[in-house]
């Protein structure tokens, strides 16, 4: 069984500013990982080097993602495997319905597996109406669809950054019960960010609580 | 190298767009039958043949009689002299006679035939506070300008009228200066009516004066002075010195406004709208 | 029907040159807004500098260039619309390019991280990147496109206002005041900012969409 995630150490700094020093950093096929820590402790800048959209520094390891070396050859082929919920996410400038299918049009699936996908992930995420406007949605409902957006991808590991926080707790409790057996599914790993002890509670196999950027 | 491909695709339906719309050049066209090769003629020549209207005549009629397809381009005659010193121009119609004497004599032309001639005049407001009017000559009258210091528009652009007026200067003895001779640096049109709405004096071509006269209040303070003469030839551009120049086409243009036909057209333009030709032809 | 001619032409050439602008402007503006390379800033600065090129300038650059003794003498395309289409695109490349910059470089900068996540490739991302910024391109093509239709000096040195072959609106205007056709002028540019209007309609709703 290779891992999912294997890399150590992980080093980022932002202009001489370090702002994540970690050791080591292992997540196998199946596990969650929450990941706890303050405001400013690196949280957020973990998830973007481990989704291979900003690159760590000279200093670090190499990064093994499903068992492979990430290169400048396979990085595209390697992120295609993952999905993201921002804390932020951004809604683009179209339908619900375009937004959860984008990154399956990306991928090039066909129209049939793309619809069924979409309506089987805004079912789950108590989505109705897929024809509105994105980008006119609450910060609330905006994170349900970039719940839906990162779910449909069926990825094997799926980064969240917070991904319910802007959700009140009934529905957040609601959701986090039918997301949670979704998380290591298929032998899908998850890392999971949140600051909320509650939300941590019931979930992950594993735990690294940062502070200022280094394991607490 | 996939970038390159693409960059390809978008940079190509652009060029063809150029080479779609530059067209033309070189175009065959049918006629009686028989192919024939239609070639690019650069004519050079003064506003006042565009803006009298003279040219929409004669262009038709040299281009249905011959393989050519004229590209006029209206310019001062000093302009036009320039263009054609640099071979850029295959044939001009100018009336700058000094200049092209000295055109000829750098060995720039192969050919320079009259065509036609009509009047300069002196037009300024109706009252002529300068008395001009009463001067027995041109260059009387615009030393009785100059003397009453009365507004003076110059075209200042080296024109055939332009050199024009410095040789009637010249004639009176005296170098224009102060601040009654506005230099306007523009073409007949824009300086006429710039002295239209200064009330000023100009002088003018005959031919563009009785084109515009109707929007004008100016009216004629001298004209039919024998010194006011204002002749129009035609010059072939010197294939030898510039290799490129379309000497066929310049020739055939020369041919045909010194010709029967041309001249013929050229006799009757103007009879219509002004009551009267607005040049006279120089070829019997 | 000179007057049918003389319009086509007017809205062909300028359609040409922004379609070129664009095709070229597009891709260049969003190198110089993504790109992290040396000389960025500077090329930013021309582009930026170029948009208040005097047309004057570029009509007498683009007649050196293709003078029968110029370095482009060969191709013989002074005095074509071929001409007025390149020195309009000279005029109006640098306005799509710069405000093509600055309509990506005022994107929201989740859209890279999202798009990146949700797994585009390079092209997919730049094709989102424009999609996102869809109102500011629509303006810098209507801009360019303003500065293309508008402009007189540079045509007026490059295609000569040779009737049935170059004249164009402006320099129809041109002429028509200096032979004091007044009515005539008028008309005309009645004509071109009702064409100027037409086009910028069509695309101020392609702009906005099915917003009211």
């Amino acid at each position: 069984m290779t891992a999912t995630v294997d890399w150590a150490p992980v080093k980022k700094s932002y202009e001489s500013c370090r702002v994540l020093d970690i050791d080591k950093l292992m997540l196998g096929e199946g596990e969650i990982l929450v990941v706890a820590g303050a405001n400013g402790a690196g949280k957020s800048t973990l998830i973007r080097l481990l989704a291979l959209v900003e690159s760590a520094d000279e200093g670090s390891g190499e990064y093994k993602l499903f068992g492979e070396p990430v290169n400048e050859g396979n990085r595209l082929a390697l992120r295609r495997r993952l999905a993201v919920v921002w804390q932020e996410p951004y809604m683009f400038r179209r339908s619900v319905y375009e937004n959860i299918a984008m990154g399956l049009k990306w991928r090039k699936l066909p129209d049939g597996v793309i619809a069924k996908r979409v309506k089987a992930v805004a079912d789950l995420l108590e989505i109705e109406d897929l024809s509105q406007r994105a980008e006119k949605l609450s910060r609330g409902w905006a994170q349900r669809v970039a719940l839906a957006r990162a779910l449909a991808l069926e990825p094997d590991l799926i980064l969240l950054d917070e991904p319910l926080s802007a959700l009140d707790r009934q529905i957040r409790a609601r959701l986090l019960a039918g997301l949670k057996p979704l998380l290591s599914a298929n032998g899908r790993s998850t890392v999971y960010v949140t600051h909320s002890a509650t939300e941590a509670a019931g979930l992950g196999t594993r735990r690294l609580l940062l502070a200022q950027g280094r394991r607490a | 190298m996939k970038k390159k491909t693409s960059l390809f695709k978008i940079v190509a339906p652009a060029l063809a767009l150029l080479v779609l719309l530059a067209g033309c050049t070189g175009r065959v066209s049918t006629r009686g039958g028989t192919k024939v090769k239609v070639t690019d003629l650069i004519l050079a020549t003064t506003t006042s043949t565009q803006d009298t209207g003279l040219l929409d005549e004669l262009m038709p009629a040299f281009e249905k009689r011959y393989p050519f397809r004229v590209k006029t381009i209206a310019v001062g005659s000093g302009e036009a002299l320039a263009m054609g010193a640099k071979g850029e121009a295959d044939v001009l119609l100018v009336h700058s006679p000094k200049s092209e004497e000295e055109f000829v004599a750098a060995g720039n032309s192969s050919s320079r035939k009259p065509v036609m001639h009509n009047r300069f005049l002196l037009v300024g407001p109706k009252a002529d506070p300068a008395k001009a009017g009463d001067a027995e000559s041109a260059p009387a009258a615009l030393a009785a300008i100059a003397n009453a210091q009365a507004t003076f528009i110059s075209r200042a652009d080296e024109s055939g009228t332009h050199k024009k007026e410095l040789s009637l200067w010249e004639k009176a003895a005296i170098k224009p200066a102060g601040s009654w001779y506005i230099e306007s640096g523009q073409g007949m049109g824009e300086t006429l009516r710039i002295a239209d709405e200064k009330g000023a004096y100009t002088l003018v071509d005959e031919g563009t004066y009785l084109a515009i006269k109707a929007s004008l209040a100016l009216t004629v303070v001298k004209g039919g002075d024998q010194g006011l003469n204002n002749p129009y030839t035609v010059i072939v551009v010197n294939e030898k010195k510039f290799p490129k120049v379309n000497t066929e086409g310049a020739q055939a243009f020369s041919r045909f406004v010194t010709g029967p036909a041309g001249q013929a057209l050229i006799g009757k333009f103007g009879r219509g709208k002004f009551g009267k030709p607005l040049f006279t032809t120089d070829v019997p | 029907m000179e007057l049918w001619e003389i319009t086509w032409l007017t809205l062909k050439v300028s359609a040409s040159a922004v379609m070129v602008s664009i095709l070229l402007g597009l891709p260049a503006g969003t190198g110089l807004a993504l790109g992290r390379f040396r000389g960025r800033r500077f090329l930013m600065a021309l582009a930026n500098a170029g948009m208040g090129l005097p047309p004057v300038v570029v009509g007498l650059t683009v007649a050196i260039m293709l003078w029968r003794t110029g370095p482009l003498g060969g191709l013989a395309l002074l005095y074509t619309p071929a001409a007025m289409v390149i020195a309009q695109v000279v005029i109006a490349l640098p306005i799509v390019t710069g405000l093509t910059a600055a309509a990506v470089q005022s994107l929201d900068q989740r859209i890279r991280l999202e798009s990146l996540a949700l797994g585009a490739s390079t092209g997919q991302l730049v094709f989102t990147l424009w999609r996102e910024a869809k109102l500011g391109l629509l303006a810098a093509a209507m801009a360019g496109f303003g500065g293309a239709i508008s402009e007189v000096g540079a045509v007026l040195m490059v295609g000569g206002n040779i009737k049935g072959q170059t004249r164009v609106l402006t320099t129809a205007i041109v002429m028509e005041t200096r032979m004091g056709h007044f009515n005539a002028a008028i008309a005309l540019s009645a004509l071109l900012l009702a064409l100027v209007f037409f086009v910028n309609l069509v695309l101020t709703y392609l702009q906005q969409g099915r917003r009211p």
